[in-house]
């Protein structure tokens, strides 16, 4: 780990000899372990090892970034970029990086899951398991991540990390169109049960079973942590200072207001234990608890340097990665754990208390039609359980949630004492601790 | 119409397909719908020669006159159809699986001028481009948001119109189309798949095409 510190801090001092005012290196090495299963079989296990160095560099406001594959070529990289930031126009909006004299806590990945040579057992686990609970068709993926990563930048950070974490996910059919679908997010090895996430999965594709056609107009939705995660996803991204700023936020000029019920607590706290529990963000700042909305009303935006500097504020330590990766900008800011802070309600009397609403168990492709005003639609996918007068009475199928995303917030009226981390694809992303939460009263549409 | 999605080896992710391997030459639309993949149109951003398992590439009819043509192949999903892969295998880089992807995807001109299908509607709404679209995990139910659209009145552009909804079945989409104009329009876009997911390079578009008697909210 010092030794990607160490190649990050030569590289910075590099930028720095060939003329940057300001530099962050960021030296990272990944093992990537992956099964992919479907049709109750394994099709793939691929494993990666990547490694990147990615460069940040300003001379005076003029930035560039770039990132290296060949950490050996690593230290050719800071003369040529910061001859291009020479020939580069100015950023109106570049701040400046973070500066300080930064302290970082440890870092204690489990070894035994940064041993584990056989993935594949977790699959297989899981795929029995839905069969026994009732699946005939199960697919998902099982991964184990093992990152290492050494950052220093011209403001003083200089800093290691390490991390490893599994997660499983398990998707499985009873009918062609009866499915539930449940995730395992764990940081420790001993905290991933592939049997109970794949009986789970099962469990669920048998209540989902002959699904009829779903109802339109108004309807409570209670939705599990995994369905919640798109809309968590979606939201938290639009509280980047960045968002706001460009205006395809729905959180423009809301600090102080109220964007949700009095029951919500919105956090973003990659220090809990977790999957993506960091040290520090992109700029090596020391990452910390960052309460977004407080008992409905939000309270900031998450920032870096730059954002901060611009909403004459300070950094919340969410500054995101130097260089873009698939669908983002570059060096925006990003949540990095969100958590939804749970309530004090069972999910069975969540369904006791609904005389009518839907149970939700996934859902994707939660789009919007105006990021400023919130108006979104989302696709519920697998178990769709219909709840009349606080029992469940069958399945339903082919609806879509047609509503608006402040409104949603505004209208969950309960949580579930119990929370679980979740994370799936790119749909539930990042990695989010969540609840069961109600919403009164959301719209529902159907195609003509 | 991925043959990988078709098979559920994406069925965690990206979904399964209310399309089954024994469809093809059922109809999907009416005689007007030809959907084509075709990579090897020249310059543009879903262009390639070859595929990522060394397959030359080819245009492959999805639909052809509203029958489910073919899908699109690798070798591994050709494989256990028994037959020929058509060339759809991408990976985004090296160091990710090639999987089946779409490349440049059209709807096949038609005979019409633009201004032709417009002068032909008494009531109704162009739709020139929408947003907020989304699709059900099997491909089934999708639904487009107008971003820029005008009303028609008696064949004329009646002014600008907000918000209009169509919220529609695959089926129901293809089968409602009764004219297709010459002129084709190809958007550049990214295609997310896979897991790990990949970015891919597309285009899709096509002609300006009418839909006869569609609810729009």
């Amino acid at each position: 780990m010092k030794r990607l510190a160490e190649l990050a801090e030569r590289v910075m001092e590099e930028s720095r000899k060939a003329g940057a005012t300001d530099a962050i290196a960021e030296a990272i090495e990944s093992y990537t372990q992956q099964v992919r299963f479907s049709n109750n079989q394994i099709d793939a296990v691929n494993s990666w090892t990547e490694n990147h160095l990615a460069l940040f560099v300003a001379v005076g406001k003029r930035v560039v970034s770039s990132d290296v594959r060949d950490l050996n070529s690593a230290d050719s990289l800071a003369k040529g970029l910061v001859e291009m930031a020479k020939r580069t126009p100015p950023s109106k909006s570049y701040g400046g990086v973070a500066s300080g004299k930064f302290k970082y806590r440890t870092a204690r990945p489990d070894k035994r899951l940064v041993q584990l040579k056989n993935p594949a057992k977790f699959a297989l686990d899981s795929i029995n398991a839905a069969v026994r609970a009732g699946a005939n068709n199960v697919g998902g993926t099982f991964f184990i991540r093992h990152e290492k990563v050494g950052l220093a930048s011209s403001g003083g950070a200089l800093g290691s990390d390490e991390s490893a974490s599994c997660d499983l996910s398990v998707r499985a059919f009873s009918q062609p169109e009866a499915s539930g679908h449940a995730v395992c997010c764990a940081s420790r090895l001993s905290g991933m049960d592939a049997r109970r996430t794949g009986e789970r999965a099962g469990e669920l594709a048998v209540k989902a079973k002959n699904p009829v056609h779903g109802n339109q107009g108004k309807t409570d939705l209670i939705l599990e942590p995994l369905c919640l995660g798109s809309f968590v996803q979606s939201t938290s991204d639009m509280m980047s200072a960045l968002r706001v700023e460009i205006s395809t936020s729905m959180f423009v000029k809301k600090i102080g207001k109220r964007v949700a019920s009095d029951e919500v607590t919105f956090v973003d706290d990659p220090t809990v234990d977790s999957t993506t529990t960091r040290l520090f963000d992109h700029e090596g700042v020391p990452t910390r608890r960052n309460v977004m909305i407080k008992d409905g009303t939000l309270r900031t935006y998450f920032h870096n340097t730059s954002t901060a500097k611009r909403f004459k504020t300070k950094t919340t330590a969410n500054a995101g990665p130097l260089i873009p990766t698939s669908f983002t900008f570059a060096a925006q800011p990003i949540p990095l754990h969100p958590i939804i802070v749970p309530g004090d309600w069972t999910l069975e009397e969540m369904i006791a208390d609904t005389a009518r609403g839907l149970y939700l168990n996934n859902t994707w492709y939660t789009r919007y039609q105006n990021y400023a005003t919130g108006e979104f639609s989302s696709i519920p996918r697998d178990a769709i359980i219909a709840v009349e007068n606080g029992e469940v009475v069958g399945a339903v199928k082919n609806i879509r949630v047609s509503d608006n995303m402040l409104n949603f917030w505004k209208s969950v009226d309960a949580l579930s004492k119990e929370s679980e981390e979740i994370y799936w694809w790119d749909e539930a992303a990042p990695p989010s601790d969540l609840p069961i939460v109600r919403a009164k009263a959301m719209n529902i549409t159907r195609s003509s | 119409m991925e043959a990988d999605r078709i098979l559920g080896r994406e069925m965690s992710q990206a979904g399964k397909s209310f399309v089954s391997p024994d469809m093809v030459g059922k109809k999907i639309g009416s005689e007007y719908a030809t959907v084509i993949d075709d990579p090897t149109v020249p310059g543009t951003y879903g262009y390639y020669a070859y595929d990522q398992e060394g397959v030359k590439a080819r245009p492959r009819y999805l639909y052809r006159n509203g029958l489910i043509n073919e899908f699109l192949q690798n070798r591994e999903t050709a494989s256990q159809l028994g037959i020929q892969s058509n060339g759809s295998s991408r990976s985004e880089t090296y160091l990710r699986e090639p999987i089946v992807r779409m490349a440049n995807t059209f709807v096949a001109p038609g005979d019409f001028q633009d201004d032709e299908l417009i002068g032909s509607i008494k009531k109704g709404v162009l739709m020139r481009s929408f947003t907020e679209w989304n699709i059900d995990d099997k491909r089934y139910n999708q639904k487009y948001v107008s971003r820029e659209a005008y009303f028609i009145s008696d064949g004329e552009l009646a002014g600008p119109a907000r918000k209009c909804t169509l919220e529609i079945t695959t089926p129901g989409f293809w089968g409602a189309i009764d004219a297709v104009s010459r002129k084709i329009e190809l958007l550049s876009g990214e295609c997310g798949k896979g897991d790990p997911i990949q970015g891919m390079s597309v285009t899709n578009g096509g002609p300006m095409i009418r839909l006869r008697e569609v609810s729009l909210r």
